[in-house]
């Protein structure tokens, strides 16, 4: 990696377009009930949205959109009956084509630093997701992880002083 | 080198930083654990991982989160308590593949780490939400129900209950109004127990029906499969996580059997350490009364426990074998009388508990990976799932499940 990170939030929104096909495409072979109940083209808009979040969580460098977007996602999404495994599935494939695309076009001594930027939002989402579906069932609330200084790398991993 | 031999050796490094970590994030849960334990508890992560590296499997990290998942709900900790220890080993695995490994070594190591890790945190989820939504259906007071599958929720009563007789635990099936249908409700409840046995140091488990019931399960829960369009017995179907708990559960699990078992009962007996029936036993399986394509691992359970002659006869007549057939076959362990079925279970459950467990709990994953171990090219498995696939797309697939709802014959097309 040179002394620039590179910046992760352009190579994600360069190939926006081939990542949300893909995605969208692998979402559909997964014949998830709740989705293909839903339709194609509002599913495209939910991976859309997602993809746009991601791009911003990157961009800005902070976890807590991805966070707050969590919470209302296991809201709607719970209410409207979806188990959590399907919404797991969705975000999943999204990052798997946000991967493949970040393989074709970032220089292997890069590739980590994106990769890690990417998976750490989507794995906070996912896990806050995680976090309201169960609060939602037992009616009260979970706290949170601690995850403002994962950005930092694992330097982070004294804790804040 | 191999990159799992790299990672292997840097094992120790790995398990002291996340350590240190772990207790940086103060989690009172694992505060509250010694030292020791929460090294241990990391040592055995670091090791998992490295090993499904190796391996390139995910099962072995889904199969401990799921455990781990059963084990630290019933302990108390809340869901992000037991993420932040995933994510301290993530963060710290992450910065040593980085370090140690370059190029397109570095880079296909991340992805697979991040794969094992993802995999075994979304187990870990699910693990959790549906323990919660048991939970909370037991106690009717589920804040919004509806979401997951909400097979018998809604204050229909406990279907599983547990036990500890000395240091063997038993698991009640008791679900009379279903037949002990093998819905998702029932089978989280008994991975739940499992757990919850295990964290009790349950020495053995037992595996029985509620006594009195003449069935002791009517197998999977046909309102439960797909119609068509999914694989209906995929991986995380929930019999197959239960199957799953079973075999890697680190005690012997012994089958108690008074009673009629079907479909995927049978499966699920047959994934059991022991089987101990009375003479009242039956077993079936059935998907050919349904035209659904049997799932490979669950053929693999068959074939490692009996003659492949048998298991087409009973695949394609789906007719059951009576007890002294049974035992014939060496389906199962013991025949014994009705009357002395409970006691005698009970005895030999003892009997195994009172032995040494580490070598008993690596003596039954041996005795798992030895028997799982068969390799199929992956053109050959891809192979066998088109071909499943033909028979779940089929017209004969939903006419199984419509006949079955009618409580008619069913009339296969063979289309």
């Amino acid at each position: 990696m040179g002394d620039e990170p590179i910046d992760v939030a352009a190579v994600v929104e360069a190939r926006a377009e081939q990542i949300l096909s893909r995605a969208s495409e692998e979402l559909a072979r997964a014949h998830l009930a709740h989705y293909e109940a839903t339709g194609r083209g509002p599913t495209e808009d939910r991976l859309r949205a997602l993809l746009d979040l991601l791009v911003g969580c990157c961009r800005s460098h902070r976890l807590s959109p991805a966070e707050e977007y969590a919470v209302s996602l296991a809201a709607d999404r719970r209410g409207s009956g979806y188990p959590l495994a399907e919404v797991q599935t969705a975000i999943n494939v999204l990052e798997e084509a946000v991967w493949a695309a970040v393989l074709e076009d970032v220089a292997a001594e890069d590739q980590g630093y994106v990769l890690g930027m990417v998976s750490t939002v989507l794995g906070a989402l996912k896990d806050r997701l995680a976090c309201a579906y169960v609060a939602q069932i037992t009616s009260h609330d979970t706290p949170t992880l601690r995850l403002d200084y994962l950005f930092a790398g694992t330097e982070g991993l004294v804790g804040p002083s | 080198m191999e990159a799992s031999a790299v990672l292997a050796g840097a094992a120790d490094r790995f398990v002291n930083d996340a350590v240190t970590a772990l207790e940086h994030r103060q989690h009172p849960h694992y505060q509250e654990s010694t030292a020791q334990d929460r090294r241990r508890y990391l040592e055995d992560l670091v090791t998992l991982v490295v090993e499904c590296v190796r391996d390139r499997h995910v099962e072995p990290i889904i199969d401990a989160s799921q455990r781990i998942a059963a084990q630290r709900f019933v302990a108390g900790f809340d869901i992000a308590e037991v993420q932040g220890a995933f994510n301290v080993l993530e963060e710290v695995l992450w910065r040593g593949v980085t370090d140690l490994l370059a190029g397109e070594t570095r880079v296909e190591t991340l992805a697979l780490v991040n794969t094992i890790l993802g995999a075994g945190r979304d187990a870990l989820a699910r693990t959790y939400v549906s323990l919660a939504r048991r939970e909370a259906a037991a106690s009717g007071d589920e804040a919004r129900p509806g979401g997951e599958t909400a097979a018998g929720a809604g204050g229909a009563g406990i279907a599983v209950r547990t036990a500890l007789v000395g240091q063997v635990g038993v698991i009640t099936l008791d679900d009379p109004r279903r037949r002990n249908a093998l819905s998702a409700r029932l089978t989280n409840g008994i991975i739940g127990a499992l757990g919850r046995l295990g964290a009790e140091q349950a020495r053995a488990v037992v595996l029985r029906a509620a006594p009195g019931m003449s069935v002791w399960s009517a197998g999977h829960d046909i309102d439960e499969l797909p119609r068509g369009r999914r694989d209906p017995l995929a991986y995380d179907d929930p019999l197959e996580q239960l199957i799953r708990a079973i075999r890697t559960f680190p005690a012997p699990v012994v089958a108690m059997v008074h009673g009629s078992v079907w479909g995927g009962a049978f499966d699920l007996v047959l994934s059991c350490d022991v089987v101990v029936a009375d003479e009242t036993a039956t077993f079936a399986i059935t998907p050919a009364n349904l035209g659904l394509p049997y799932n490979t691992t669950g053929l693999l359970h068959f074939l490692g426990r009996l003659p492949v002659n048998l298991i087409k006869e009973m695949f394609f007549t789906a007719a059951p074998l009576d007890a002294n057939q049974a035992k014939e076959w060496m389906v199962i362990n013991h025949l014994v009388g009705s009357a002395e079925l409970e006691a005698f279970t009970l005895a030999l459950g003892a009997t195994m508990a009172a032995k040494a467990p580490l070598a008993m709990a690596v003596i039954k994953e041996q005795l798992r990976v030895l028997t799982d171990y068969q390799p199929v090219a992956a053109q050959v498995y891809e192979r066998i799932q088109g071909l499943r696939r033909q028979a779940y797309d089929s017209d004969d697939y939903l006419e199984g499940l419509n006949a079955f709802t009618e409580r008619r014959p069913p009339i296969f097309r063979g289309t």
